[in-house]
């Protein structure tokens, strides 16, 4: 089994000085529990973590930070290394360091293949992929799930696969389209629906018959056709004047009709004058989505004046504050999606446009070129002003200074075609009529052309069909070899769950057992969809999909971190150990110290990382886990990363203040002890308080009610009961009536022998109502209706049981 | 099962695609599939079509 040792860490991310953790205690491994406030560097310790184990940060990944930030900003990438020391036969330390000159790939020493065969299933969950897993869609829910199943790596090949595949069928739909085109350029000469080669030929012979030219019995020998008939024409020059102007009408009905471009140029210079009179707001509308994401968490904070981005006060209304700014930029949004889209328009319109001047700008016959002369100066000079209309477009909004380009040359160039649309065409289809007159030339003429047609589309129908054929192979393999992908993920995927769906619902009821209404999650394949998962939920017996219909959002949090426990218990079973990153975060304040009894019950042979901002939580591990090791993020600075030290529990503080002959400062933490302690027993009691308005309670008060609750409830009539006359002995013996009354008063000075005995007689009362195995309190229970209990979680400590009383 | 493991065993079950699936491998790390190799390998292909009808062209002009 391997164990770690002990962590160390040196200018990663946050942390510049060495960041020693120590997972032993003596010769025992341990646990580690962090506390520290935001920006106190506990998150870089999970990156550290992601990048030994990955080489890589993926969730930095996505937000654009690249491996060579990885190292302190001051380290200059050197020494900048994660080292774990194993307890292993083989495994002792293994050590990534940060390789400034290839920094994807770590230099590595020790034994990492063989740590790596045991390590291979993620055991690291943030706080940040448990919102994923509550508030995104059924396709982030399929990533969180192939993630930790630990088929990430098959994920991230159907994703990129699949986007290969769109990409890839779009190009075969163009080619798709272009064959079409030549099909319906052919077809009508042909006669036919298909195209065929021999049809072609057919097509090109009839012709050659009616001019004596040699037959030909392959497409490779029509250039030969081709050039013989056009010798017969140019020996006639109506004929040769008449096919040139015949082609040319071609091209003419191609290029036409053409879009003016001048009122998109008028909407884009009016909509960006507007927007520059925003400038500076312009530059805010990048922060537009996260003031979006702000509105909708605010409101489920606990805290709503602090910012949940940068973890400041506000003194006003924060929730006011954001959607007035949200409100603004949106107006200001609007016009820049307005602007974006007249650019989108343009482009479309310039690239068109482009298209066609490039091919009625191949034309060659110098009677047409003559003839048209200031149609293909007009061609010219729009030709060349498109690329500057091209430049302007592709800059950012913010890097454009003015837009004038309505009333440039080449845009009204294109006004002055479209207006003599139909005038040119005229004289064209004129030219056409006078020369046809005499029907040898006009058959002759209209022969060439088409002999000249068929072939150009036939080649370009060939090389077409040819890429099709290409596209669609590849195609068609890239589906088979991705459906292959798809169905060995969702097997898995289901297999996975189904084997370990015991320990997932036994770990969802654990912790939502207050609610016996829902229970028994299951994770569901979405049929018909490659990926997306959805959550079932048993409610009052009745299977419900989508659990949402049902599920607040703190209990999908709760099968959130169900799955990756059961994950991680099952995968990494060589490997005890993982780390939570304040995912308790997500959890109700009641619910936080069910994961903390989960751990304890389900987990105790593994090796935890616990890393929390919450300090009651912090409290309620390190006292449910007083064998951890505990450490206090205190501060952070940019020159020695975080302030840290080993912090004590409760406990330990005061038998150390006790040692230090400190009663006063002893008293103070006894008492706020006391007071926690006595809160969580009348709760789980259910004991009935008075309420006080100014809420300022001394110890009494919390004291008298829980005592009267438990001879209540133990009913010891003419008997006693042992934990109610430790309560005597706790009351007579000791200060404690007078210490409840004064804990506070820092002027009363109560000694140290004092503080030290009410402490010790409380942790023997301690030992009989808190249960060390599932750390839990005693609490108040009638499960099955009638019988009531006072008895831990797992029902080890029953106070209720006959021998703990004796007789009178 | 790890990527190759995966990857032998459809080769295996689908021996149709193994002629295919050999040409992608190379393109298949950690990282996912390598989109912008496979496109540029993509239109190496649709350049080799041109190409070739390119070259019958010439062969019949000097023909």
């Amino acid at each position: 089994m391997l164990k770690i040792k002990k962590i160390e860490i040196e200018n990663f991310r946050g942390l510049r000085l060495p960041v020693h953790l120590d997972f032993y205690k003596g010769k025992n491994p341990t646990s580690v529990l962090i506390y520290g406030r935001n920006g106190t560097g506990k998150s870089s310790i999970v990156n550290a973590w992601e990048w030994f184990n990955n080489s890589d940060i993926a969730s930095l990944n996505r937000e654009g930070v690249s491996a060579s930030d990885y190292p302190h900003k001051a380290s200059g990438g050197k020494d900048c290394y994660v080292s774990i020391d194993f307890e292993h036969p083989s495994i002792q330390t293994v050590k990534a360091c940060f390789d400034s000159k290839k920094i994807n790939t770590p230099i590595i020493s020790g034994r990492y293949e063989e740590f790596k065969l045991l390590s291979t299933y993620p055991n690291y969950l943030r706080y940040a992929d448990l919102q994923e897993f509550v508030y995104k869609t059924k396709k982030e829910r399929y990533k969180y799930i192939t993630r930790f199943f630990g088929l990430e790596k098959f994920g991230l090949l159907q994703e990129t696969l699949q986007k290969s595949i769109n990409k890839q069928l779009s190009s075969l739909q163009q080619y798709k389209s272009l064959l079409n085109l030549n099909t319906a350029e052919i077809t009508p000469m042909t006669g036919t629906t298909d195209v065929d080669e021999n049809l072609v030929i057919g097509f090109l012979n009839k012709i050659a018959s009616k001019y004596g030219i040699p037959l030909i019995s392959t497409f490779e020998d029509a250039i030969t056709l081709k050039t013989a008939l056009e010798k017969i024409v140019q020996d006639n020059p109506v004929a040769k004047e008449l096919s040139e102007w015949t082609s040319f009408q071609s091209r003419q009905n191609l290029f036409y009709p053409i879009d003016s471009l001048t009122t998109n140029c008028s909407n884009l210079e009016n909509v960006f004058n507007t927007l520059k009179i925003d400038e500076e707001n312009i530059k805010q509308l990048i922060l537009s989505e996260l003031y979006t994401l702000s509105i909708e968490i605010i409101p489920k904070l606990d805290d709503k004046s602090t910012c949940p981005v940068c973890d400041k006060k506000f003194g006003d209304d924060l929730l006011v504050h954001i959607t007035n700014k949200h409100t603004l930029l949106e107006i200001l949004n609007k016009k820049k999606e307005e602007f974006d889209s007249i650019k989108v328009l343009l482009e479309d319109d310039i690239e068109g446009l482009s298209k066609k001047i490039a091919a009625i700008k191949s034309e060659d016959s110098t009677t047409v070129l003559s003839q048209f002369s200031p149609f293909f100066s007009d061609l010219d000079t729009i030709y060349r002003g498109l690329p500057n209309l091209s430049s302007i477009l592709k800059k950012q909004l913010k890097d454009i200074d003015e837009i004038v380009i309505s009333n440039d040359e080449y845009v009204s160039k294109i006004d002055i075609l479209r207006v003599n649309e139909t005038l040119s065409k005229k004289v064209v289809s004129d030219k056409i009529e006078y020369l046809s007159k005499d029907e040898t030339n006009k058959n002759l003429a209209q022969d060439y052309s088409e002999v000249d047609k068929i072939i150009y589309s036939y080649k370009n129908f060939r090389i077409n069909f040819a890429k099709v054929t290409y596209l669609q192979d590849i195609h068609t393999n890239m589906a088979l070899f991705l459906s292959e992908l798809t169905t060995y993920i969702q097997a898995t995927i289901q297999s996975t769950f189904n084997t370990i769906s015991t320990n997932v619902i036994d770990y969802f009821n654990f912790l939502e057992g207050s609610n016996q209404f829902l229970k028994n999650p299951v994770l569901k394949l979405m049929t018909g969809k490659d990926k997306a998962v959805e959550l079932e939920i048993e409610f009052v017996s009745e299977k419900v999909t989508p659990a949402f219909k049902f599920l607040s959002e703190s209990q999908v949090n709760s099968f959130g971190l169900a799955i990756f426990l059961a994950a991680v218990k099952h995968f990494n079973s060589d490997f005890k150990f993982f780390i939570l990153d304040d995912v308790v975060n997500s959890f109700d304040s009641f619910k936080r110290p069910k994961v903390s009894q989960l751990i304890a019950t389900r987990f105790s042979d593994f090796q935890i990382l616990m890393i929390t901002h919450d300090q009651i939580f912090f409290d309620t591990v390190q006292r449910d886990f007083p064998s951890w090791q505990r450490y206090k993020f205190t501060s952070w600075d940019y020159a020695t990363g975080p302030r840290f030290r080993l912090a004590k529990n409760y406990s330990e503080e005061i038998k150390e203040y006790l040692l230090e002959d400190k009663p006063v400062t002893a008293g103070q933490s006894l008492g706020r002890y006391l007071e926690w302690t006595f809160g969580v027993l009348n709760e789980n009691l259910q004991t009935p308080l008075r309420y006080k308005l100014d809420n300022i309670y001394t110890l009494s008060e919390f004291y008298e009610p829980l005592l009267k609750r438990l001879k209540d409830k133990l009913k010891p009539g003419q008997r006693h009961h042992i934990l109610l006359q430790k309560f005597n002995e706790f009351e007579q013996a000791t200060i404690f009536r007078n210490y409840c009354a004064h804990w506070k008063n820092e002027a009363n000075a109560f000694t140290t022998d004092e503080i030290d005995s009410l402490f010790e007689k409380w942790l023997q009362i301690e030992s009989m109502i808190f249960c060390g195995d599932c750390k839990s309190f005693i609490s108040l229970s009638s499960p099955g209706g009638s019988l009531e209990y006072l008895r831990c979680n797992c029902a080890s400590l029953d106070l209720k049981i006959e021998s703990n009383y004796t007789e009178a | 099962m790890t990527y190759n493991e995966w990857i032998m065993q459809v080769k295996e079950d689908r021996p149709e695609l193994a002629d295919f699936i050999n040409k992608l491998e190379p393109l298949i790390s950690d990282s996912g599939f390598n989109s912008t190799k496979f496109e540029s390998a993509v239109e190496r292909g649709l350049k080799k079509v041109d190409a070739d009808f390119s070259d019958e062209d010439k062969i019949i002009e000097n023909a």
